[in-house]
């Protein structure tokens, strides 16, 4: 492919990366997206020299006038658009924008023309990176600086050729020759896409390493806020249908101590609630008081460390969350939360033990949290009364006004059931054996949703079991609440960490145990989790665990990321000189048994002379080689400077043949440089003085490979600017 | 490059002696300087042998003239075993070959028999006899004339010995104004023994090495090329210039880039050798209608050859 070629193409590639950035952002009209792609599509056809080019040609040839007046339409639909339609400067200017590459596109007839593109490319690409945290954007972002090192190498190579060849072409002789190799040679190629993989790892390095201050434009997207009914302070009975079939991603949850889990149901706890209506359940304990935050910024909940039973030290575990942007401030994590860890100012507790923040999150953010599980002791599984405290009993044995019936049924139940817990149990088992879950309900609200479910739907979903559970709890006086959150089913294999989906959503219950603490009981039958190991699951698992590296490496990359980043090398560090020092102790031990071996046969060697001559030797080794590769460099160094001497004496000389063809001094081709400046001397005395010097500096340069010094540069050029300056 | 003053001091030396022919003795001396061989062919008076003798002197080394003639055998060139009587074995007497500048006079006059053993000797720098073989002196250049004009009796060099030859080159008659300052002069039987020696054999040898130190372009190279496929294209010569001839204006384009104080060659360099260089390889097509004198023919056409291939710029 020649140089020109490959010019238009990559500057048409450079334009396509930047139309990619632009649909991703946000939802483009469809009209402009297939304009935007049409042209392209055209162009890039066109530039790889296959189809018809009649097509373009024939736009093409729209007169400039046309192309101006509908450049002005442009505007004034932009000016539209922005006051009446979008209503915002954002997606106003990338509509227009988009115009403007179409028609910059269809007009690439000089330099200016392709600069014009490359700026309004950049601009697409700035705007997108404004716009969008899609992992695409990486990938988009990969190929505009692939194009853009394409472009710029090959804007200025044909740039390059493109003058020597203007210079060296007189009117009366044809182009003979040109110093630069007409096609890309492979050489080239890959030099090119070294320098597009060297500056991508220096970005990279730069992105990771120079410290974070300020949020950066990540941070200020605007995100896709996810409607969560299911989080508000009332949980309605009845109006959850369709989040549950939501597929959309709203947390991530990896496990940095561990690998894996032993359960494959995870519980993600959000709210608690105490009173139910009859129809709804609301937090009556739902006043906020701030947590403390230690210096570590961990904000660590004080009632939880309390409430562990006594005895059962567990280690605890350790979640970290990366949760989308939601209408609800409740952070979600495994019960119970002892500890969290982020970038917030305050972290707010309610009386249930849910955790939130002061403000609704505008954006994705990440979080550590530190759960310790709430186990059962051995002596209240098999106690047969309990005693609750009084403010216990007085929040969580409340009843709404029902009938008696569920009493009789509860009753009727637990008949077996001598302890709380085999209440509980009891109550579980019954409602999972004889109770069928499917999310279609109806839609007509039941005066008494519990009962509908308990004595004439028997069917229902999680939250209709759980109520039912803790209602039936509650009548038996044991306390319970019902809780809210995720159960999280979803194990990414190759990434290790559960992705939970809005469809995820959960309701279950907590029985109290005064001395263990809230205990989880979960009501709601296991549906069959569908997990299909079908191909393209499996490829939808890898994306969304490169979309969460994604998110954490680059979106939510943050200075404290890099703090650990240098402390984990530093660690590195150290245990690799510590691995270094016994290897090195190894090898002085041997040496030693050497040294006394060598002691015994040959006293008479000189250890220390051994040691200078061993040491002088090394130094002297490594003095040459630096010496060698220095020179190597240098001469490197002069060849390239060489090379760029040439074309710039030859650019000069080629203006002087150019001047002085426009003044009627041709040159021919097979004339000699000096028969030249011979010729011009005797048809032209005065242009001797400029033409002879000239004509020798060039001759020395072009032909003797001297380095050309500034003072020469500068001095060829005043002389062509006095040769220009004189009048024949 | 600091080789220029040695080189102008032998030039100035042979124009003391050889008055307004400084481009012929400028090529002369080129032409040792690239250690070739050079042929002057030119009517008898113009000053062949005080060239070639002068060239000599100025050297400080030794100079033999042969005048070659229908009976010359190569052993007076190269020399003869003579048995001694009282060592009471063969001994080599060595011929006028063994000197650094040999003038061979006329070359065209004797055998092809005699002229094939000289034309080996120049082009291997050794001579060999009764299966003994003794180096030549360096430097070594033969200077060779022929007579354009008389035909009669001659044997014509062939092609391919002509080849032999780094250049042919002519003398020509000086112009009015010189020829009348040499009328002038105070004769001497031989203007040439008067001349002093400016350069020792030694720095010759050392400025013939520096020849191959010059820089010859890439681009120079192509076009030279450029120039060695045009003659073999060409419709007026029935035989181009071969590889050697291409060898040999590569090294004489170096030696004249020395000499003009360069360390790189120049595409005026090769374009003004071109002509002396090229001219006696090729062969002219005789169906094209060339009458008369072949030489000037083939240089006429391998100048007009050279106003065809374009200069690298």
């Amino acid at each position: 492919m020649n140089l020109e070629r490959a010019f238009e193409l990559s500057s048409v590639l450079l334009a396509a990366s930047g139309f990619a950035g632009l649909t991703l952002t946000t939802d483009l009209p469809l009209l402009l997206a297939i304009l935007g792609f049409v042209t392209l599509t055209v162009r890039l056809a066109q530039s790889c020299g296959v189809g018809s080019n009649r097509l373009s040609n024939q736009v093409l040839q729209f007169s400039p006038t046309l192309w101006n007046s509908l450049m002005v339409m442009a505007f004034v639909a932009f000016v539209v658009d922005l006051l009446w339609v979008s209503q915002d400067l954002l997606p106003a200017g990338i509509h227009f924008l988009i115009i403007l590459m179409v028609n910059k596109l269809f007009n690439l007839r000089e330099r200016k023309d392709f600069l014009q593109l490359y700026a309004i490319s950049f601009v697409a690409v700035l705007a997108s990176a404004t716009l969008t945290t899609d992992l695409w954007f990486g990938l988009v972002f990969v190929a505009y600086l692939f194009a853009a090192i394409w472009t710029l190498l090959l804007y200025h190579l044909t740039k390059e050729s493109h003058e020597a060849r203007l210079a060296m072409t007189s009117p009366s002789s044809p182009v003979n020759a040109s110093p630069f190799p007409g096609p890309i040679t492979a050489r080239f190629f890959w030099t090119t896409n070294g320098i597009v993989v060297g500056a991508f790892c220096l970005t990279i390095a730069i992105f990771f390493v120079i410290p974070r201050i300020g949020a950066g434009f990540f941070k200020k997207t605007r995100g896709e806020v996810i409607r969560t009914s299911g989080f508000s302070e009332k949980v309605d009975l009845g109006v959850i249908g369709a989040i549950k079939e939501d597929p959309s991603i709203v947390m991530r949850v990896e496990f940095p101590d561990q690998e894996t889990l032993d359960t494959d149901r995870l519980y993600l706890r959000g709210a608690a609630y105490d009173l139910y209506t009859g129809r709804s359940w609301v937090n009556s304990l739902a006043y906020r008081r701030s947590l403390g935050q230690t210096a570590e910024g961990t904000f660590s909940m004080p009632n939880v460390s309390r409430g562990r039973g006594a005895g059962t030290q567990s280690t605890g575990l350790l979640q970290e969350i990366l949760i989308e942007a939601l209408d609800t401030s409740v952070l979600f994590g495994v019960p119970l939360v002892d500890s969290v860890v982020g970038d917030f100012p305050v972290v707010q507790t309610d009386g249930m033990g849910g955790i939130s923040l002061p403000y609704f999150p505008s954006t994705r953010f990440q979080y550590r949290a530190h759960s310790i599980p709430n186990h059962l002791l051995e002596e209240e599984r098999l106690a047969t009364s309990l005693n609750y405290p009084d403010s216990i009993r007085k929040h969580f044995l409340q009843l709404p006004t029902m009938s008696t019936r569920v009493t009789e049924l509860t009753r009727q139940i637990i008949r077996q059931a001598k302890t709380p817990h085999q209440i509980a149990v009891a109550i579980k088992q019954h409602l999972r054996t004889n109770y069928r879950y499917s999310l279609d309900v109806g839609t007509s609200v039941p005066v008494s949703p519990v009962e509908d479910f308990l004595f004439l739907r028997k069917t229902g979903y999680c939250e209709h079991y759980a109520t039912a559970m803790v209602m039936m709890l509650r009548t038996v006086g044991i306390p319970a609440r019902l809780v809210t959150g995720f159960l999280a089913g979803e194990w990414n294999d190759f990434g290790n960490y559960y992705t939970v989906r809005q469809r995820d959503a959960h309701a279950w219950v907590e029985v109290y145990f005064p001395r263990s603490g809230w205990i989880t009981f979960d009501p709601t039958p296991s549906v069959a989790a569908l997990v299909s190991n079908h191909l393209w699951t499996a490829f939808g698992r890898v994306m969304d665990s490169i979309r969460l590296k994604w998110d954490r490496l680059v979106i939510q990359y943050s200075f404290a990321d890099q703090l650990a980043v240098a402390r984990g090398i530093r660690e590195g560090g150290d245990s690799a000189r510590t691995q270094l020092s016994s290897l090195l102790s190894i090898a002085l031990r041997w040496a030693g048994t050497w040294r006394t071996w060598f002691a015994d046969h040959a006293p008479v060697l000189d250890w220390r002379l051994l040691g200078w001559m061993v040491g002088s030797s090394a130094i002297a080794g490594v003095i040459a080689m630096v010496w060698r590769l220095r020179k190597r460099w240098m001469g490197r160094h002069l060849l390239e400077q060489g090379l760029t001497t040439q074309v710039a004496i030859i650019q000069l000389y080629g203006r002087m043949l150019h001047l002085l063809a426009s003044r009627g001094l041709h040159k021919n081709p097979s004339d000699t440089p000096l028969e030249f400046s011979r010729f011009a001397t005797r048809e032209w005395s005065h242009s001797g003085q400029y033409v002879q010097p000239l004509t020798h500096l060039y001759c020395r340069v072009r032909f003797g490979k001297v380095p050309l010094s500034p003072e020469d540069l500068a001095q060829a050029n005043r002389l062509l600017a006095s040769l220009r300056a004189v009048r024949r | 490059m600091y080789e220029t003053p040695k080189i102008q001091a032998i030039r100035d030396n042979i124009e003391r002696v050889i008055k307004g022919k400084s481009q012929a003795i400028e090529l002369a001396v080129v032409c040792m300087l690239a250690r070739g061989h050079l042929l002057i062919e030119d009517v008898p008076g113009v000053g062949k042998t005080t060239l070639a003798h002068s060239l000599a002197r100025s050297l400080d080394c030794s100079f033999k003239r042969i005048q070659f003639t229908s009976d010359l055998l190569p052993s007076d060139i190269l020399g003869v075993s003579i048995f001694h009587r009282q060592k009471q074995t063969f001994e080599f007497m060595a011929g006028p070959i063994f000197a650094n500048v040999v003038l061979a006079d006329e070359i065209n006059r004797t055998t092809p028999k005699t002229q094939s053993s000289l034309l080996e000797a120049m082009s291997e720098a050794q001579v060999s006899v009764d299966s003994r073989t003794y180096p030549l002196r360096q430097p070594f250049m033969v200077i060779a004339t022929q007579n354009p004009i008389e035909y009669h009796g001659t044997f014509p060099l062939p092609e391919s010995q002509l080849d032999r030859f780094l250049m042919r080159i002519r003398i020509g008659y000086p112009d009015q104004v010189e020829e009348k300052k040499i009328l002038d002069r105070p004769q001497s039987l031989h203007p040439a023994e008067d001349l002093q020696p400016v350069l020792t054999v030694e720095e010759m040898l050392d400025l013939q090495n520096t020849v191959e130190k010059v820089r010859l372009d890439d681009s120079l190279m192509n076009y030279l090329l450029g120039i060695i496929m045009a003659t073999r294209r060409s419709d007026l010569l029935t035989l181009g210039v071969s590889t050697r001839g291409a060898l040999a204006l590569c090294k004489a384009a170096k030696a004249l880039a020395l000499a003009r104080d360069r360390d790189y060659c120049l595409p005026d360099d090769i374009k003004e050798l071109a002509p002396v260089v090229l001219s006696h390889r090729v062969m002219l097509n005789r169906g094209q209608g060339f009458k008369g004198r072949s030489s000037e023919h083939a240089e006429r056409v391998v100048q007009d050859i050279l106003e065809t291939v374009p200069i690298p710029l």
